[in-house]
């Protein structure tokens, strides 16, 4: 009983992670009609990123800082020259994310190494749960997650640029119509996604290993939850992400970790197969 | 004079059938012509190249023709892939019977995932297929004994034909070729009819515009069924050969990359052209070999080059190829 | 039975909306007839449901005495019933005689390798029929989404007409046309119905009343009036429900 309700607080806060990187994706998606291939390397340059701070730094909190703002400028990159010249054809987006992804998956390997490496836990006390010890890095990292998805869906409803970019999203024509600089938003939208991506690489870096292929895993996971949780629909994606990784993990605790995934896996099935928009209905169709 | 040669490439193009004919005298001339020019590696590459090809064209079927994005199509070559494999060593089949029983699997597969699958539109069944296949890739790699997970299941090739003193073996290399050459030309030659057929001119229609071909009584659902189906079964048969080339089976070749990476040589060969899947596969898989020899980190190249390939020619190679015989 | 077409209870809903609240209507064979009303009047909803796009809640349509409530949409068009779109909507990126053609190959069915040679025969005599009756000869070859609207308009007639429908039914087929297309347009369904029975919906009471033998007149999801045109003309509640639209004599 105790494992069963322990791996499932693994997966609610893996969950949240999962939710922050997805929700990158989802405005990336929702915005930029980009299928990004490469969104999963985005989390794993965060990683990387992060250990790389830390190399020289030595302060884990710094990383938490400076990760998401290279993450920006990165992504701003990225759209300048890799989405920007296409024109916004989503079939072209999957081709060159793709050739991203490649670049980046190498560029990693180059620099950082083939060979996964530790992070050292920034807070490693442990405290007693359930007759366990459980990490307290591991409830910060759920409490990070919260902190940055709670303060992105305030940035979207609540400052100028959100309502921006919610109504580039909403229609781009008008939007640009009304003075609104949608390719300026476009811009900020990807490397926004990019960010959060990166900042889920950070947070996730002491709970699992820095390896140069650790966005492969992940990418699959991530179009899950958005496509899942319904198209167009921010709030889904999150609760979609949650939901699924608490599922699993809850299986894990009968079961072995692949075993976990092939049934979370047919859970998505059965769901996409009675519910043929998603869980919750999308606002994009 | 070089107007009318124009004129006459022109001719070839746009008519497939004639493409056809063409590509196929190419193929079947090359380990003749080949070894004159250049290294015989080059041969076994090519054979490689047109395997791959087949998973791209199915692809192509069901993006360029009924527009639908399948990521899973691994699945499928997987299916052919360890259908042969486990065949061979675990039933004791020949060469052909455990062709034949890749092709059932994978087809069968394709049928059943299919038939839920195609009820969804767009990215819903993008999702579906990236998602089955996920499944099948986990349940080969932890079903060790069966597949042999990630070691993967090597086996020794049957023969072709076995008639005592005469033997057609896939350890000839020149056997092998005209082997693998004979069902990917068999392929292509079924898509072709496929596409010239009444149901080829439906998916075109399916694809354009899916409420009006209902409203002209065409069973929407049961023509996307039937291009899944035969997809799954062209993919099939790239696996089977793949198996037959490399004489092994690995879960590896199951994963979702492996499908994304057939969605890539698709676009870059140019969605809905007829060969266009063997051209941005040649592409690709050419890039690779060659620049791999050159530098350790010759992906950063691929990269870039896929890049620049998308943002300069958006219609695929086919594209590029029509655009130049316009002017 | 004299009636083509049998609407009994026949109720949809919007979530909250009653989009058609309880129909009960009967179209009779050999007749022209219309549907007007309002906007919002449920009329396209009510082909919508005809025709298998949208699923009843409530009700029964009986088509030539067979049951097609729910009927999935192709079955339907096969079984006689031909429709065309108020949004105009035909397959853009083929030439017109392609659109022809793949409805005319639809007729005699798509699951097969190849025509035989009087089957093809048959499907082009038909296709250049159908293209004289709409004038379309001239711009067969012409990419179908390139043309404008009111030719649009008439390739959707023309696209129905290929699965040789019993009963037709025209969503505006006038919609954005010109004076002297709407001639012609009213010329063509004129004739058109001496072979083929054809319900209406238009909002250019001119055509309307020159072509409908039979008129029903909808409001608000319901049948508030159904008759001759003579009789729906001094109807006081067709009156009174138009009183608030600009009415187009």
């Amino acid at each position: 009983m105790e494992t069963f309700v322990l791996l499932a607080l693994n997966g609610l806060i893996w969950g949240l992670i999962i939710a922050l990187i997805a929700l990158g994706l989802s405005i990336i998606f929702g915005l930029l009609d980009v299928i990004n291939l490469a969104h999963g390397d985005f989390f794993m340059v965060g990683s990387v990123l992060a250990w790389f701070v830390l190399q020289t730094t030595g302060n884990f909190w710094i990383a938490l800082l400076i990760v998401p703002l290279i993450g920006f400028v990165m992504g701003s990159i990225c759209e300048y020259l890799v989405i920007r010249p296409i024109k916004n054809a989503a079939a072209l987006t999957i081709v060159a994310t793709f050739g991203l992804s490649l670049f980046l998956q190498e560029g990693v390997r180059a620099t950082f190494g083939a060979s996964p490496k530790r992070l050292v836990v920034p807070v490693d006390q442990t405290f007693s749960l359930l007759g366990i010890e459980y990490e307290v890095y591991r409830l910060l990292a759920a409490l990070f997650a919260i902190l940055i998805i709670s303060g992105f869906f305030i940035f979207l409803h609540k400052t100028k640029i959100g309502i921006w970019m919610r109504a580039v999203r909403f229609n781009p024509e008008i939007a640009t119509a009304m003075g609104i600089p949608t390719k300026k938003i476009y811009l900020f939208t990807f490397a926004i996604g990019f960010a959060m991506a990166a900042q889920g690489g950070v947070v996730a870096a002491p709970i699992t290993t820095v390896d140069f292929q650790s966005g492969v895993d992940i990418l699959p996971f991530c179009f899950m939850a958005v496509i899942i949780g319904g198209l167009g629909n921010l709030e889904g994606t999150v609760a979609a992400a949650i939901i699924l990784s608490v599922f699993e993990g809850m299986v894990t605790s009968f079961a072995d970790p692949t075993l976990a995934r092939i049934s979370s896996l047919s859970l998505m099935c059965i769901i996409l197969i009675l519910k043929p928009h998603g869980i919750f209905s999308g606002a994009k169709s | 004079m070089e107007y009318s040669l124009v004129l006459k490439v022109k001719s070839i193009i746009q008519d497939k059938r004639k493409l056809f004919y063409l590509f196929s005298i190419i193929t079947l001339a090359v380990p003749i012509i080949i070894p004159v020019f250049f290294d015989p590696y080059w041969i076994k590459l090519y054979s490689e190249i047109l395997i791959w090809s087949l998973l791209a064209a199915s692809v192509n079927i069901l993006f360029g023709y009924l527009g639908l994005l399948s990521f899973g199509q691994a699945l499928f070559f997987g299916f052919g892939m360890y259908g042969v494999a486990i065949a061979i060593t675990k039933f004791g089949f020949g060469l052909w019977g455990s062709f034949a029983f890749g092709i059932f699997a994978s087809t069968l597969m394709a049928l059943i995932s299919g038939s839920l699958a195609v009820r969804l539109t767009w990215h819903y069944f993008a999702i579906i297929t990236v998602v089955f296949s996920l499944i099948f890739y986990f349940v080969a790699l932890t079903w060790k004994p069966i597949t042999g997970g990630d070691d993967g299941l090597p086996f020794s090739p049957p023969n072709i034909l076995d008639l005592g003193n005469f033997k057609i073996s896939l350890t000839n290399s020149t056997h092998q070729y005209y082997f693998i050459i004979f069902f990917v030309l068999l392929c292509y030659y079924f898509i072709l009819k496929l596409l010239e057929s009444p149901l080829g001119k439906a998916f075109i229609a399916v694809k354009e515009n899916n409420l009006k071909s209902e409203l002209i009584g065409l069973d929407t659902y049961k023509i996307k069924l039937l291009g899944f189906v035969f997809a799954g079964l062209i993919a099939g048969v790239s696996g089977c050969l793949f198996a037959f080339y490399g004489r092994y089976a690995s879960a590896s070749y199951m994963f979702y990359h492996v499908s994304g990476e057939a969605v890539v040589w698709t676009i870059i060969g140019g969605v809905g052209s007829f060969l266009g899947p063997i051209f941005g596969t040649g592409l690709l898989i050419v890039l690779r070999e060659e620049l791999s020899h050159i530098w350790d980190h010759y992906l950063l190249i691929v990269g870039t080059l896929v890049i620049l390939i998308v943002i300069f020619f958006p219609n695929g190679i086919s594209g590029l190829l029509k655009k130049m015989l316009k002017n | 039975m004299s009636e083509i077409l049998k609407i009994t209870n026949l109720s949809k809903n919007f979530g909250g909306m009653k989009a058609l609240d309880n129909v009960n209507v009967n179209f009779k064979k050999n007749t022209l007839s219309a549907i007007i009303g309002p906007n919002g009047a449920g009329k396209t909803t009510l082909f919508n449901v005809i025709c298998g796009s949208l699923k009843s809640n409530t009700g029964q349509i009986l088509f030539n005495d067979t049951n097609i409530t729910n009927l999935p949409t192709h079955k339907i068009s096969r079984l006689g019933l031909g429709r065309t779109l108020q949004v105009k909507s035909i397959f853009n990126n083929l030439s017109v005689r392609e659109n022809l053609y793949i409805a005319l190959q639809s007729s005699r069915g798509v699951f097969r390798l190849s025509n035989s040679l009087s089957c093809k025969k048959e499907i082009n005599d038909e296709l250049l029929q159908i293209s004289d009756l709409f004038n379309l000869k001239d711009k067969l070859d012409a990419d179908a989404g390139s043309l404008s609207h009111g030719d649009i308009s008439i390739i959707e007639m023309a696209i129905a007409l290929c699965l040789k429908p019993n009963f037709l039914l025209l969503d505006e087929p006038i919609c954005g046309m010109g004076p002297s297309e709407t001639e012609q347009t009213i010329k063509i369904i004129k004739k058109l119905s001496k072979t083929t029975d054809i319900l209406i919906i238009e909002h250019d009471m001119e055509a309307v009343f020159s072509l409908a033998e039979d008129i029903v007149v909808m409001s608000q999801g319901s049948i508030i009036a159904h008759g001759t045109p003579e009789q729906i003309s001094k109807d006081e509640k067709v009156i009174n429900t138009y009183l608030g639209e600009e009415e187009e004599i």
